[in-house]
C-alpha cells in the first residue's frame, strides 16, 4: 500500500492540476475563466488521482501509471499552449 | 470488480476514515450548528435586549447619520465599512430607514490589519471581538474549520483533512457503487449490532453522498485557495503569473489611487439609487468606502441577488458622482468572484430563496448532523468489526480508539453546550466572558478525555452521553431564566426560540443514545469494549 500511497500523493498532485487545465483548455472561455476552473477543480481532482493510484495492483505499477499519465497530460497541455488554447495572454 | 481491488479500496476507505473521522465529526457538528450562526448569536447575545429596548424606545438612526457621526468623530479614517448592526441582515432598500447601523474599520500597523473596531453613534468605539458581545457563535464557526487549533494552522490542517476525507469518500463510492441501491434499502435491526451500525453507516453515506461531494469540493477551495492558486500557477503556467497580480483575479475594478483633493460624497440613499439604476434587484449587505472625502473615493457595495444561485453580487461606484466603475452581477460575473460566489452559496446554504431558504438551511442542519453521525458510526464499526469474539479482554488499540472517539466527539458536543451556557450566564460587560467562552470548550474536551481515561470505556461513554444530554437540555432552561420564556420568545425572537427547540431535541437524542448504550453494555454481546464485564466469580 505504501507504493500506491506515495504515488498518489506525490505524482497525483501535478497530474491533478495538469489534467484539469487540459480539460479546460478547449473550452470557449477567456484565460481567466480557464485558470479559475483549474484553481477550483485542481484539489478535488487531486482526491481523484490519489484514489486512482490504488487501482494499481502493486506500488511500482501505481508509480509507472501515474508517471505515464503525467507525461501524457503534460505533453497534451504543452500542445494546447502552442495552439493558444491555454496560457497567459500577451500583456497580462 | 476483482475482490483484491475491492479489498484495497476497503482498506483505503477504512484508514482514511479512521485517521480523519474524529476531526470531521467536530467539523460537521460545529458546521451544522453554524448554519444557524445568526440565531445562535442572537441567542447568546445579550445585545438582543438592547436592540429590542432601542426599537421600543425609538432610539434609532439612519445609515447616513451613522456615517456622519463617524466622519465627524476623532476616529475617522477614509477606509471604512457600513453594516447593519445585526451582522447578517441587510441595509435598508431605500438607504434611509432608521435602525441600528455600525461602522467597522481596521487599524493598520506597518500595513497589516490589527483587529476591527466598531463605532455606533452615541457610543464609544469597541473592538469587534467585544462588539459581538458573545463569542459563542463565532467560536462554534471557528471550531468548524480550525477544530480549536490556532486559526491559520487549523485551517490548513483542515484542508489536508478534507483532502483525505475526499479520498475516503471516493474509495467508499468505489466499494459501494456496484450495490448502491441495495445498500439504500438495507437496514438489519436485530441482535447483531455490527450489522445495524454497518447498515446505518451505509444508508446515511449513500443518502448524503451528493452533499458530501459538494462539501469536499467547496471546503478544499475555501481552506486551501492559496495552495490551489500556487499549484495551478506552478504546474500549468510554469509560475508565469506574477504573485502580485493574483489578487487582480478577484477585483471588480482597480482600487482608486490615493488623493488629497477634498470632494463632496454622495449620501447613502443617493448611492443606493445609483446602484438600483445599474441593477434593480440588488440588495446591499454592506458598503465599503475607499478614500472617503477625496475626489478619487470609491464605494464598493456588496450584497445579494436573491433569485440567483450565485447569490453574492458586488459593484463599485464613484463615491462622489455615483458612476459605475465595475460590477460582479448575474450575466456579467468576474469568473473568480462567480466561482467563489457559487462555492460560498453552496457551502453556507445561501441559496434557494425561491424554494424556501429555511427549508435549505434545515436540510443542511440535518445532513450536517447525519454527517457527524456517519463519522462516529464509522469508528464504532471499525471496533465492532475487529472485536475478538472469544476473548474477554480486547486489544489495547481498540480501547484507545474507543476512548479517542468518545473524548473527541462527546467532548465536542459537551463543550459546545457548555460554551453556550457560559456565554449566556456570564455578564455581558464582563472581561471574563471573552476568555471563558472558548475555554469552556477546551475544558470540556480535556475533562471528557480525562474522564474516559479514568473510567471503563462502556461506563464512561454512558456517563458522558448523559452529561451531553444534561448540558444541552440546560441551554433552553438558561435562556428561559436569563432572557425570556419560550412562550414569549416564540413571538418576539423566533430565531432564539428555534435554538431552544433544537437544543431540546438534541438533548432528547443524546438521552436516547445514552439509554441505548447502557442497554448494549448490559444486554448486548459480551467481549467488546462497549460491554459491561461479567461479575467476577465469588471466591469458593
Amino acid at each position: 500500500m505504501w507504493g500506491q500511497t506515495t504515488a498518489g500523493f506525490i505524482a497525483g498532485l501535478p497530474l491533478a492540476f495538469v489534467s484539469v487545465a487540459l480539460l479546460a483548455s478547449p473550452l470557449p472561455f477567456e484565460f481567466k475563466t480557464k485558470f479559475v476552473l483549474t484553481v477550483v477543480l485542481g484539489l478535488p481532482m487531486y482526491c481523484v488521482t490519489i484514489t486512482a493510484a490504488f487501482a494499481a495492483v502493486r506500488g511500482l505499477h501505481a508509480w509507472a501509471w501515474m508517471l505515464l499519465a503525467n507525461a501524457v497530460c503534460a505533453g497534451l497541455l504543452f500542445a494546447a499552449v502552442q495552439l493558444g488554447w491555454y496560457g497567459l495572454p500577451e500583456g497580462f | 470488480m476483482k475482490s483484491a481491488t475491492i479489498k484495497r479500496f476497503t482498506s483505503l476507505h477504512t484508514w482514511t476514515g479512521i485517521t480523519t473521522g474524529i476531526l470531521l465529526f467536530v467539523a460537521f457538528y460545529a458546521g451544522a450548528l453554524t448554519v444557524y450562526k445568526a440565531e445562535i448569536d442572537a441567542w447568546a447575545n445579550p445585545q438582543v435586549h438592547a436592540e429590542l429596548a432601542a426599537e421600543r424606545d425609538g432610539r434609532l438612526f439612519t445609515p447616513q447619520q451613522a456615517v456622519n457621526a463617524f466622519v465627524n468623530s476623532p476616529h475617522f479614517t477614509p477606509d471604512f465599512y457600513l453594516f447593519s448592526s445585526r451582522y447578517y441582515t441587510y441595509l435598508p432598500e431605500d438607504g434611509e430607514t432608521p435602525g441600528r447601523y455600525a461602522i467597522y474599520w481596521s487599524e493598520q500597523v506597518n500595513g497589516e490589519r490589527v483587529g476591527w473596531d466598531v463605532f455606533e453613534p452615541g457610543a464609544a468605539p469597541v473592538r469587534s471581538d467585544a462588539a459581538t458581545t458573545s463569542q459563542a457563535a463565532n467560536f462554534i464557526e471557528l471550531l468548524h474549520f480550525t477544530m480549536g487549533l490556532p486559526e491559520t494552522f487549523g485551517t490548513y490542517l483542515f484542508g489536508v483533512v478534507t483532502l483525505i476525507y475526499g479520498v475516503a469518500l471516493l474509495s467508499g463510492l468505489v466499494i459501494h457503487l456496484p450495490h448502491l441501491v441495495k445498500d439504500l434499502f438495507s437496514m438489519r435491526a436485530g441482535r447483531n449490532l455490527k450489522l445495524f451500525w454497518q447498515d446505518a453507516h451505509n444508508v446515511i453515506g449513500v443518502v448524503s453522498l451528493p452533499f458530501h461531494l459538494m462539501f469536499v469540493v467547496t471546503s478544499l477551495v475555501l481552506a486551501l485557495t492559496i495552495v490551489a492558486i500556487l499549484g495551478a500557477n506552478f504546474f500549468t503556467l510554469g509560475n508565469q503569473l506574477p504573485r502580485e497580480r493574483i489578487g487582480e483575479l478577484y477585483e471588480i475594478a482597480p482600487h482608486p489611487e490615493d488623493s488629497d483633493t477634498p470632494a463632496d460624497m454622495l449620501d447613502v440613499p443617493t448611492l443606493f439609487e445609483h446602484a438600483r439604476g445599474v441593477e434593480s434587484d440588488f440588495t446591499v449587505r454592506y458598503v465599503h468606502w475607499h478614500g472617503y472625502g477625496t475626489d478619487t473615493a470609491a464605494a464598493e457595495l456588496s450584497g445579494v441577488y436573491p433569485d440567483s444561485l450565485i447569490a453574492s453580487a458586488d459593484m463599485q461606484l464613484d463615491a462622489a458622482s455615483g458612476a459605475l466603475q465595475g460590477a460582479n452581477l448575474p450575466g456579467a460575473h468576474n469568473p473568480a468572484l462567480a466561482a467563489s460566489g457559487v462555492i460560498v452559496s453552496l457551502h453556507f446554504a445561501r441559496f434557494g430563496e425561491a424554494l424556501g431558504h429555511e427549508l435549505v438551511r434545515f436540510a443542511y442542519l440535518l445532513l450536517g448532523l447525519l454527517g457527524a453521525f456517519l463519522f462516529y458510526s464509522g469508528n464504532l464499526l471499525w471496533i465492532e468489526t475487529r472485536r475478538k469474539r472469544r476473548k474477554p479482554t480486547q486489544p489495547r488499540h481498540h480501547h484507545a480508539l474507543a476512548r479517542l472517539t468518545v473524548a473527541g466527539c462527546l467532548g465536542t458536543v459537551l463543550g459546545i453546550s457548555l460554551l453556550m451556557l457560559t456565554a449566556k450566564l456570564l455578564p455581558a460587560e464582563s472581561v471574563l466572558r471573552a476568555v471563558w467562552v472558548p475555554n469552556a470548550w477546551y475544558l470540556a474536551l480535556a475533562a471528557s478525555a480525562t474522564w474516559i481515561l479514568l473510567r471503563p470505556v462502556w461506563r464512561g461513554t454512558v456517563e458522558l452521553l448523559w452529561a451531553c444530554a444534561l448540558a444541552t437540555a440546560a441551554v433552553p432552561l438558561a435562556n428561559a431564566i436569563v432572557f425570556m420564556p419560550p412562550w414569549e420568545s416564540v413571538i418576539y425572537a423566533p430565531g432564539v426560540f428555534g435554538v431552544d427547540m433544537a437544543a431540546a431535541v438534541l438533548a432528547a437524542g443524546f438521552a436516547l443514545i445514552a439509554r441505548a448504550t447502557a442497554r448494549r453494555a448490559r444486554e448486548g454481546q459480551p467481549n467488546s469494549v462497549w460491554a459491561e464485564p461479567p461479575p467476577a466469580p465469588s471466591p469458593g
